[in-house]
């Protein structure tokens, strides 16, 4: 029988670290190896598009990562790729957040109301082709190069990181407006509102500081999504454009020289994706249970 | 219920409504054109109007449009801009090697998904427990296309003549080579989806087994064995349907991409093929398909629902459920 906690824990529990499984601390730990490859490794690793060895040469000393078809290194072309995705990823989700988390807001307070109606069909829209189709059809009429929309110029990259975000918007929107229903029926809301504080406020000064942790937590752990989602873009051709590394546009690469034996290329940038997203996937997976943990007291 | 449905089915056909006309007006809106990529450098400003004419696309953008939707309506896709087939003939062609690679990973996934999460929930905290727990984890964060990659590499590099690792046979050809050759895309197409399948099973498996009801049932003496297999997997199941829906979602862009990687002439390769080379009824049709397999399949699913809880089916009946 467990004994149910009435009083606060002492302060030393509090501020002991978390108890995370093996599995969560594996995943903090290839996480941060992919956040030292990708801000780290560029600083120290060359010049990423100069010739520097020969034509496609095994992993060697000189070359821990071997070299590819254009004499390039490829440690160098892995650590600025994964730079590169992780800055897409990042600004792809920032980019969702900073539409989505208004947008969840809005459809939250006035649940059920019309403008929550008017959000939630947008939202479904959106959804009705897969991100993927989506974004083939986009770039595929605007081409891989950049598009001039009036005085802006979208660059491939700038096109990458705009489609990612777009396809990311109903999934955080929900994510918001799921939290920030159950916000909404607490009494202090009601109190401001009693005392004539204005709406908007009520929503941005009290409810987001409230709402925003979870949406910070799904935001993060879609990161790994999103460098997903950019290097299955990049791969065939419609993501981030050569010279211009990427992980998906170094495999892309790949796929041509794989059969004349040059598994290097593609097994080691593939290795630094899975890295990746088992990093995202398995802190996901800790992160839930603690927060089911904690629930439960 | 019989309204419920008609009223899906009438929603889905306006949201592809809404689709094909934002693709009908984008694709001609875009910068290009199928008569440059058609004509290639420098035509002549006769050759132009003459191409431009052949396709139909001197006429008035509403024009245009209206026709497209008539000849959509007769069933009418029209012919490629480049291979000048009708597109229907393509589509007819492409579509089922797509749906062939599509239901082999679809099946042998669900199958391994469902299983493997059932084992791990049963014998919970146990070696197979974590077992799956780890391999699940890292399969579906395996990207599908580099999966493709090493599978490719693997067998026609390392062990040469197992499987082949490129290419399609048409069944009609040759029974065994076309089953032998959807093998290593199926098995890249849905390791992703065969892992959500097992993890979402297994933790509304461990939800359900805390319910009350299953408590009642093990008090009025029911066999361990009859709880597990029309109770707790029963209303865990339905969860997991959800997540099988969405799976059809991640196989519309994975196909995409194992298509592209075993060069199979799927529905993907030629998505990809026509938004490049604007190949506006092509593209157009390609969407079609598309979007109107993965809607179904959402539809299916919610339908699913009825199947699979007597509660949701109830509260259908008696107007509780909107």
């Amino acid at each position: 029988m467990v004994m149910t906690r009435v009083l606060p824990r002492p302060r030393a529990a509090r501020l002991r670290p978390p108890r995370l499984s093996a599995l969560t601390w594996t995943g903090l730990l290839l996480l941060l190896l992919f956040l030292l490859l990708a801000l780290a490794g560029p600083m120290f690793a060359g010049d990423a598009t100069s010739r520097t060895g020969e034509t496609l040469a095994g992993p060697s000393a000189a070359h821990p990562f071997g070299t590819d078809h254009l004499q390039r290194d490829l440690f160098a072309r892995t650590a600025e790729g994964a730079r590169v995705s992780l800055l897409v990823a990042v600004a792809g989700v920032g980019f969702g957040l900073a539409v989505a988390v208004p947008a969840g807001l809005v459809a939250g307070y006035f649940g059920g109301r019309w403008p929550d109606d008017v959000i939630m069909r947008i939202l479904e829209a959106l959804q009705a082709l897969p991100l993927f189709v989506f974004a083939l059809f986009v770039i595929g009429i605007t081409g891989t190069g950049d598009t001039e929309l009036g005085f802006l110029t979208l660059t491939s990259t700038t096109k990458v990181v705009l489609l990612l975000g777009v396809g990311f918007i109903p999934y955080f929107a929900r994510v918001t407006r799921s939290a920030t229903l159950v916000e909404v029926q607490e009494d202090y809301v009601d109190s401001l509102r009693v005392i004539g504080v204005p709406r908007r406020r009520i929503i941005g000064g009290e409810i987001l500081p409230n709402v925003l942790p979870p949406v910070l937590v799904q935001a993060f752990l879609w990161i790994g999504v999103a460098i997903f989602a950019e290097s299955a873009l990049s791969f065939l051709g419609l993501g981030i454009q050569p010279p211009q590394p990427s992980l998906g546009n170094i495999l892309g690469d790949a796929t041509s020289y794989m059969l004349l034996g040059a598994w290097w290329y593609s097994i080691i940038p593939g290795l630094v994706i899975l890295v990746a997203t088992i990093g995202f996937n398995l802190l996901g997976d800790g992160l839930g249970d603690a927060l089911d943990a904690d629930a439960r007291h | 219920m019989l309204r419920y449905v008609g009223r899906r089915v009438a929603g889905l056909a306006l949201v592809l409504l809404i689709v094909l006309t934002l693709v009908f007006f984008m694709l001609r809106a875009a910068p290009g054109g199928p008569v440059d990529a058609y004509l290639g450098m420098n035509p002549t400003p006769e050759k132009r109007a003459e191409v431009e004419h052949r396709f139909g696309l001197d006429q008035p953008i509403w024009v245009q449009y209206v026709k497209f939707l008539g000849n959509l309506l007769s069933g009418d896709l029209g012919n490629s801009l480049f291979s000048d087939r009708p597109v229907s003939a393509i589509i007819g062609e492409r579509l089922p090697v797509t749906l062939e690679l599509s239901l082999a990973a679809f099946l042998f996934w669900i199958v391994v998904g469902l299983a493997a999460g059932a084992l791990a929930a049963r014998r919970r905290d146990s070696f197979t427990d974590g077992f799956v727990r780890v391999v699940s984890v890292i399969a579906l964060s395996i990207p599908s296309f580099w999966l493709a990659l090493v599978l490719v590499a693997v067998f026609g590099l390392f062990i040469k003549g197992v499987l082949p690792s490129s290419g399609w046979v048409p069944f009609t050809e040759d029974p065994l080579g076309n089953l032998r050759g959807v093998v290593l895309p199926a098995f890249a197409l849905g390791l992703g989806s065969g892992a959500i399948i097992a993890r979402t099973l297994r933790a509304s498996m461990i939800e359900t087994a805390q319910a009350d009801y299953v408590s009642f049932a093990r008090a009025m003496g029911l066999n361990e064995r009859r709880i597990l297999r029309d109770i707790t997997l029963r209303n865990a199941i339905i969860p997991t349907a959800t997540v099988i829906g969405l799976m059809l979602g991640v196989f519309v862009s994975g196909t995409v991409l194992v298509e592209t990687v075993f060069n199979i002439p799927g529905i993907g390769q030629t998505i990809v093929g026509a938004f490049r080379q604007q190949d506006y009824p092509l593209a157009i049709a390609c969407t079609l398909v598309t979007a109107s397999v993965f809607l179904m399949a959402n539809l299916v699913v919610d339908l699913l629902y009825f199947v699979l809880n007597p509660r949701i089916r109830a509260g259908f009946l008696n107007g509780t459920a909107r």
